[in-house]
Order: C-alpha cells, then structure tokens, then sequence
C-alpha cells in the first residue's frame, strides 16, 4: 500500500514539474503582436558616397512583410532617383584671369539616373505604448541585406548594401488596422570599384573601400 | 520502498527547481510604490527606458565648422530617486565646411572631405523640475558624461575622439492608463549639449523618443 502510494506521489510530482517549466521567451501577452501579413507603401530617401563622392535622391518603396509575434519578415524593393557631383579638372594649370600658379581649374559635372534596390530584411519590437486598446505608439529595430544597381548616363554600379536602423510607427489595433510609421537606417555599401563585391562599368571613381550612408523612409502600411 | 522513496524525494526536488523560475512579478497595481506612476509631489519613476535621439551641431573637429550628425539608440537605468545612469550609441556624421578661395576668379578644386564613425557615450542624468500628474508629466534634467567616437575620414584615416559633455534635457512624459499597455510611459524630449573635444567646445541639439518598461 505504502510502496503503490509513494509510486503515485512520484508520477504526479514528475507530471507537476512538467506543467510548471518556463513560458517560451516570445509569449509575451503585454504585446499586440505584428500582423500576420501586411503590405506596405512609401517614400525613402537615401545618402551615400559613390567613388568617395556624394550621392543621393529621393523615390518609393513597396514591402510585403510577414509578422510572427514580435519579429516581421519583409523583402522590399525601391525605384528612387540618383545624382551626384563631380568636379572634373579642365585641362592643365592656367595662368590669366586670376588664376596663380599651380591652381587646378576645373567644373562642376552631374551625373543623375536611376537607383533600383531589393532586400530582404527583419524587425522586432522593442516598446510599444498604448494608451488604450485602440491604437499605439511602437518603436523597432531594424536591419537589412539587399542590392544596390545605379543606373547612371556614365556609370553602371551594381553593389551589396548592409542596413541597421530602428524606426516609430502609430499603428492601429482594430479594423481598419493600418500604421503610419517612420525608418531610419544606416546604410553600408561598399565603394572601391576594385572589390569582389562591386561590379563597376563605364566611369568607375576610385575612393573609400566602403561608405556610411542612410535611408530615411515614411511608408503607410496595412 | 526505499526505492519509491527515493525516486519521490527526486521527483520533489526537480519540482522545487522548475518551480523556482524566477520572481513572480505582480500585477501592475500590486507593486511597490516606487514602481507606480507617481503623483504630482512624488519624485520620478523609477523605470527602465528605451529610446532613440537624432542631435545636429557644430564640433570644432579638424577644421573650424564641422557639422555632427548623429542618431543613435539610448538607454536609461535607475540608481538612485532622481538620478539614472544613461547608455548611448551613436551613428556619427561629420560634414566639412571647407573655406573657399577668396579669388572668385580662380577655381581651386575643392577637397571633398567626409567622416563617418560609431560613438559610445555613458552619462548620469538628474531630474532638476518635474511636475505633472498620473496623466501626463514635465521635466528638467541636467546632465553629465562622457563618450569616445571612432571615426573614420578619408583624408585622416581613423581616429579616435573622446569627449566629454553637458547640458539640459526638457521634455514630457505620458503615462498610459492601460494596464495590458507594454510601455506605461511614453518620453518626448529635446536637449541641448555643450560638447568638449581636444580642439575646442561644440554644441548641440536634438530630439528623442523614449518608451519606459
């Protein structure tokens, strides 16, 4: 009787400190949770250096995006324009109009086209305030790896880019849920039209083996 | 016998160890008053914060204008009533402003110089005013701290530029009334820096949103 009790005490402790592990790390119920699916639409602006010189413009994105908890999936791609400018030396050093020895004269040249970038990226959710349960105010970090491709008149520059950033959106928890949100990333491309990494044709600039650039984006998402 | 006992006194024991998971966090209006959202005589909150700052200004770096800009993620610890301990990480941009000739006539090939970089930074911050109620609350914070940039320029190579810095944070803070909210609060703040490097003191200004746990 004694060794059938004690038998049971023994199965029903092992079945209690089964039920009493720990909950997973992302079964936070505090969190409205990102949507299951969503597609989003923007602007985004970008900055970075070509050749150690400045680039920069300004076009749309497009996103679909996966959520899963605290975690979203999305691949994105962007049509933007893309300009920059040259001073490009005119001929030898010249005397007259002012001009001393040893001066350089040169002109201002633009280069302008077309930037087209993919990627495929994450986010996670790091705070999220709500004053009710109607819509919140949500912070996230960010990060993404794609494809650079300049289509300029002179210069076509296909390169990888590197993305950490953190964005805030106002998003909305009952129908329509939608949200308005703001990007911010540091952008990380590499320059120097000798790398494996960079296929360069056409007026290839030598400069800095790798640029710090961003990309600024407002996009409305649903 | 011995056995079965021997096997239960296991079992127990491995249930002690699960059970003990951590500490049992109570519900938000159980806890301590130092954890609550305060009154209006009451000193600040004592919570957690998480956030990001965008700061623009002038550092007398290399030559005499030189634009900082900088974004970056911040996050704030309780010490003691009124006093927490922030932590800063930066992305860094710094814009030359090189002077022109001063023979419109002549066009001297300008030099495009550009440094970008990381910054860390540690710093203590003190409520100087505050008041507000359970809603919504006003504050003043002085601060002081210090940080180091890395800082890569394609004229210098990398260079390491440490600082120290003070100054004044102003901002509001909102509480939610929600209790499943994630964030109760929810910071906005602009503050205004005076910045000491090794050629000379710069300013700077900037704003930040910050969500406390």
């Amino acid at each position: 009787m004694v060794a059938f009790t004690v038998r049971r005490l023994a199965i029903l402790a092992t079945v209690l400190a089964t039920t009493a592990a720990p909950a997973g790390a992302d079964e936070d119920p505090d969190y409205h949770e990102f949507p299951c699916r969503a597609l989003a639409l923007g602007i985004q602006g970008h900055g970075t250096r070509i050749g150690g010189q400045s680039e920069s413009g300004v076009g749309a994105t497009v996103e679909y995006a996966l959520g899963r908890e605290r975690w979203q999936y999305f691949v994105e791609s962007s049509l933007a324009t893309a300009g920059f400018t040259r001073w490009v030396p005119s001929g030898d050093a010249m005397f007259g109009s002012g001009g001393l020895a040893g001066d350089v004269v040169a002109h201002e040249v633009e280069h302008a086209g077309l930037l087209i970038r993919g990627g495929l990226g994450l986010r996670w959710l790091a705070r999220q305030f709500t004053p009710n349960g109607y819509f919140g105010m949500e912070l996230y970090l960010t990060s993404h790896v794609g494809v650079q491709r300049y289509q300029l008149a002179d210069l076509q520059l296909t390169r990888p880019e590197l993305a950490l950033g953190l964005g805030v959106q106002f998003r909305g928890y009952r129908r329509p849920r939608g949200a308005l949100g703001l990007d911010i990333r540091v952008l990380y491309t590499p320059s120097d039209p000798d790398s494996a990494l960079v296929a360069c044709s056409g007026d290839c600039m030598s400069g800095a083996t790798s640029g710090t650039g961003f990309l600024l984006g407002s996009t409305l998402s649903w | 016998m011995v056995k079965h006992l021997s096997l239960a006194l296991v079992a127990l024991a491995s249930l002690a160890s699960l059970g003990d998971a951590g500490p049992v966090t109570p519900p938000f209006d159980e806890r301590d008053d130092d954890l609550a959202v305060t009154e209006a005589d009451d000193d600040s909150p004592a919570f957690n914060m998480l956030g990001f700052q965008f700061a623009s200004g002038e550092l007398p770096i290399g030559s005499a204008h030189t634009l900082a800009l900088s974004l970056g993620l911040t996050i704030e610890h309780p010490v003691w009533p009124k006093l927490r301990v922030v932590g800063e990480y930066d992305a860094l941009w710094l814009v030359h402003r090189p002077t022109r000739d001063a023979d419109a006539t002549s066009m001297v090939l300008p030099p495009d110089r550009h440094t970008s970089g990381h910054r860390a930074g540690l710093a203590v911050r003190r409520e100087l005013f505050g008041r507000g109620n359970s809603s919504a609350r006003s504050f003043l914070d002085g601060e002081l701290g210090a940080s180091l940039a890395l800082a890569t320029d394609n004229f210098a190579g990398p260079q390491l530029v440490p600082a120290v810095f003070t100054g004044l944070r102003a901002g509001f803070d909102f509480y939610s009334p929600d209790d499943d909210s994630a964030s109760r609060t929810l910071e906005v703040a602009m503050l205004l820096r005076a910045i000491a490097v090794s050629s000379g003191v710069g300013l700077a200004l900037g704003v930040g949103l910050h969500w406390g746990n």
